[in-house]
């Protein structure tokens, strides 16, 4: 398959991606929402946040949005890293996921 | 080849679709979950060739997936290629020790992935055309199948599968194993090659299925005299095992064999017809994994075997000459 048919192909999927972003934004916006009006509910918030965030870093990368794939990445090791050991700052784990909201967002539907 | 796509994103399963709807060669079922997975195992007459499997899934994620597929007799050496966002190494291992084939982390390029799904399919190949010539002496010889399976020839250089021993894995999943960890992650393991002393002498002495239980019965005195170690060790042909050991720094070698030839001395081995076997291995030199990567990982686990093979040969040659060293002092 040549590069042409292969982006020719991806261009509906990458479409599709796309739309599933900005709910995936919104879902993860909601979700530090609720995380930062109850802290003790910081630990099972930001395990949805990185499952969200996961299957972002795995998807995007692969359909040519290798900047937004690499932040999601970043953001996903920070907060593991938080819910594996609690020793990281949640502020931290805060920005990361901001970052990779406002990159998302702004990706729009044109390639790295 | 029939291929069962398993992941809960349905983006790549979608873009999964087109790539390999692509592909004449290839027909692509998929499954957002391990249970619609299961569920479409349950038919019997749609068996599938090859796997695609996510690791991170809800409740059943890919690699217990892995182990159900591997304790399904039809499906134990079926093809397995992990598909997947986690990068870290204690993923790939435990990927692999569940019984993964090979192991791609996403992103990936798609025209890498074909070149995998390529290779995946040569395998299928070979194993079709020895299943096909299993049942072809079946019918020859008017026998069931589970008569004649631990019977069939086994070449003495061939490579061949060991089943249900923790920790020991297929030679080419193997070399799939060291390709994929990174210059970082092999940092610190070494590779260790252990050989069957007199093997020739055994694989002409012993019927094949003999033979199999022997290869079986040392892989997995090495894998569990490893331990506590993180290990991965498998069968390369002629008697030769090749095993890759995380975080080693100091290996006692002799003493590591004298306590495998040991723990293979307890297990009291005997031929069906309860003839004692006496099974003695050796070990070559010990490869560090610093900054290997690639082709030079695996030239390092063919530099293990052929290190192994090689104190072998240079036992027997001491031992036909033990009267004739020279005295020291």
């Amino acid at each position: 398959m040549s590069s042409l048919a292969i982006k020719d192909a991806l261009r509906p999927i990458r479409e599709r991606f796309h739309q599933s972003l900005e709910v995936t934004a919104r879902d993860i916006r909601n979700a530090l929402e609720r995380a930062l009006e109850t802290p003790s509910s910081e630990q099972s918030e930001f395990t949805l946040i990185a499952e969200k965030i996961h299957k972002i870093s795995g998807t995007a990368g692969t359909l040519g949005y290798a900047e937004l794939g690499e932040c999601a990445h970043d953001a996903e090791i920070q907060i593991n890293e938080f819910l594996k050991t609690g020793s990281a700052p949640p502020k931290d784990a805060y920005f990361q996921v901001l970052d990779f909201l406002e990159l998302g967002l702004s990706t729009n539907g044109e390639e790295d | 080849m029939h291929i069962l796509a398993v992941d809960d994103d349905p983006i790549i399963l979608e873009l999964l679709e087109h790539f390999i709807g692509s592909m004449p060669e290839h027909e692509l079922t998929t499954a957002e979950c391990v249970t619609d997975a299961l569920e479409l195992m349950a038919d019997t007459t749609a068996r599938f060739d090859c796997f695609l499997l996510d690791i991170q899934m809800p409740r059943t994620d890919g690699i217990e997936f892995t182990r159900i597929l591997r304790d399904i007799p039809w499906y134990r050496s079926t093809p397995i290629l992990m598909l997947t966002a986690k990068s870290d190494k204690s993923y790939i291992d435990d990927a692999f020790t569940a019984g993964a084939t090979d192991y791609i982390t996403k992103p990936f390029e798609l025209n890498g992935l074909k070149a995998r799904i390529g290779l995946m399919a040569r395998l299928t190949v070979d194993q079709r055309k020895e299943t096909n010539a299993f049942h072809a002496a079946c019918t020859l010889q008017d026998i069931s199948p589970d008569d004649i399976a631990d019977d069939l020839t086994i070449e003495l250089h061939h490579p061949f599968p060991v089943f249900d021993v923790e920790g020991v894995i297929e030679n080419h999943a193997m070399e799939n194993y060291v390709t994929q960890l990174s210059r970082k992650s092999l940092c610190g393991s070494v590779v260790l090659g252990f050989t069957i002393r007199h093997i020739a002498d055994l694989h002409a002495r012993l019927t094949p299925f003999d033979f199999k239980c022997v290869i079986t019965d040392v892989s997995e005195a090495i894998s569990d005299c490893l331990l506590p170690t993180r290990r991965l060790v498998s069968y390369s042909g002629n008697g030769t095992f090749v095993c890759v050991v995380e975080g080693a720094a100091h290996i006692d070698i002799e003493r590591l064999v004298d306590h495998i030839n040991l723990y293979i001395r307890s297990m009291e081995l005997s031929t069906s017809d309860g003839t004692a076997i006496d099974i003695r291995i050796c070990a070559g030199r010990i490869n560090r994994l610093i900054w290997r990567k690639g082709d030079s990982a695996i030239d390092s686990l063919r530099n293990a075997h052929i290190s192994a093979e090689e104190a072998a040969d240079q036992l027997e040659r001491n031992f036909g000459n033990i009267w004739t060293v020279e005295q020291i002092a």
